[in-house]
């Protein structure tokens, strides 16, 4: 399928979600969306790419139950809950297949309902993450051998000396790129 | 097409950095620029393809002439029609998601014809043919510095600036693309290059100049400049092997 066709798909799908809030039909696209990663042999990919997400659902789960100011568990907030955090798995899945399935090299026609320059600019910004992937790898290995616990509840102690040099080298390169396409003819017309 | 350095003055808003430069570069020279760290040369190099004045910000004075196109008076786009530049790190310049689209990205800014004809001859001449629809993040390091190279040959300019190419490679990968550089300058192309190893310059080099805090501390041919030893240790540079 065309990158195209997918983000198509994907928008129509979306919409949908979000015009028709019925359970049984986020639960049917969810579900379909599920079996499409499984035979794609994605399944314990797309897990990882979940696994910062559930926590998220949970809590939306928690606090849509329970009516605070009574406070008691109520079953229609448990179903909004429920319906609400299907409705960001199913958005996830669609990305996840859309990322997953399509070549690098095309990904960027997927947008191609974007102007020109900002089509160019999403390229960009997709050709930069395996970069800014192993930027985060090699600031987090620097950062263990300086004694830093990531799994530390310290946040600011353990994601200060991980975010500092990340935005430092990250603006660093972009002045430096947006040098290097100006060299290039970029913004001649 | 010949360049001409007069008196230029660069500072950036913190520091001086280029301290009244003057340098003529021949049609068709190989010239290598050397100096210690901080001396100035990276800006004198941002001076020729006119990133200076128009893009980085500082107080610029003098002048700068390609092929008499003053670097003042024209934009950066026209100027990268003349004069190509490869950064010193391809990280910082690699952002297309395919080797062809980063070679192609040059030709479409400036609307130059045939365009998949012209990429796909400058990913052979530097051996990188067959790696068209690679992610160039994939590639080895070696492998992205010649994709730079290719993305400016593409785009066919007359003068070819290259900040410190080989400094992360190794011997192999630096000799592969000093001989693909001899064979550039060979068809006319002047051919400058930053670089800190002088054994490499008096091999490859026609000429050298040597920066000192800003300024040109000597400017000839490669062999002369590069045995004047006291010089040299002075500024801390290795006196290459063949110049002893």
């Amino acid at each position: 399928m065309s990158p195209k066709l997918k983000i198509v798909a994907m928008l129509a799908m979306s919409s949908a979600l979000i015009a028709f809030p019925d359970l049984r039909l986020i639960s049917a696209v969810s579900a379909a969306l599920a079996a499409l990663i499984a035979s794609f042999r994605l399944s314990r990919r797309f897990l990882s790419w979940l696994k910062p997400m559930l926590l998220v659902f949970v809590v939306v789960v928690l606090l849509q139950s329970v009516e605070l100011a009574a406070p008691v568990f109520t079953a229609s907030g448990f179903l909004d809950g429920m319906m609400f955090s299907l409705r960001i798995f199913a958005l996830v899945s669609a990305v996840f297949l859309l990322v997953e399935t399509t070549p690098a090299g095309r990904l960027h026609e997927a947008f191609f309902f974007l102007p020109g320059t900002m089509r160019h600019l999403m390229a960009m910004a997709l050709a930069m993450l395996p970069w800014i992937s192993e930027l985060a790898g090699n600031v987090m290995n620097a950062q263990r051998a300086r004694g830093i616990d990531f799994r530390s509840p310290n946040l600011s102690r353990t994601y200060v000396p991980l975010l500092v040099p990340m935005f430092a080298k990250t603006l660093d390169r972009s002045e430096r790129m947006a040098l290097a396409m100006e060299a290039r003819g970029f913004g001649s017309d | 097409m010949e360049i001409k350095i007069k008196d230029v003055r660069f500072s950036y808003p913190e520091r001086e950095v280029l301290k009244g430069v003057t340098l003529d570069i021949a049609e068709g020279d190989f010239m290598g620029i050397t100096g210690s760290t901080g001396s100035g040369k990276t800006t004198l190099a941002y001076c020729i393809n006119g990133l200076i004045p128009h893009s980085v910000r500082g107080k610029f004075s003098g002048s700068v002439t390609v092929g008499g196109m003053d670097t003042r008076k024209h934009k950066i786009a026209e100027l990268s029609r003349k004069v190509g530049i490869v950064f010193q790190d391809p990280d910082w310049q690699i952002f297309s998601l395919t080797v062809k689209d980063e070679v192609e990205f040059g030709l479409k800014n400036l609307k130059m014809d045939d365009v998949e004809k012209r990429a796909l001859a400058a990913l052979k001449t530097v051996g990188l043919s067959g790696y068209e629809e690679t992610l160039p993040h994939k590639l080895s390091h070696g492998q992205k510095q010649k994709l730079c190279i290719a993305s400016v040959l593409a785009m066919e300019p007359e003068v070819i600036i290259l900040d410190e190419p080989t400094s992360q490679l190794d011997h192999r990968s630096t000799m592969s693309v000093y001989g693909m550089l001899r064979d550039i300058n060979k068809k006319g192309k002047t051919v400058i290059v930053i670089e800190h190893n002088t054994d490499l310059l008096a091999e490859h080099a026609k000429s050298v100049a040597v920066l000192d805090s800003g300024r040109i501390a000597k400017a000839g041919p490669a062999r002369k400049v590069l045995s004047d030893r006291k010089l040299l240790e002075r500024l801390g540079i290795k006196v290459p092997g063949a110049c002893r």
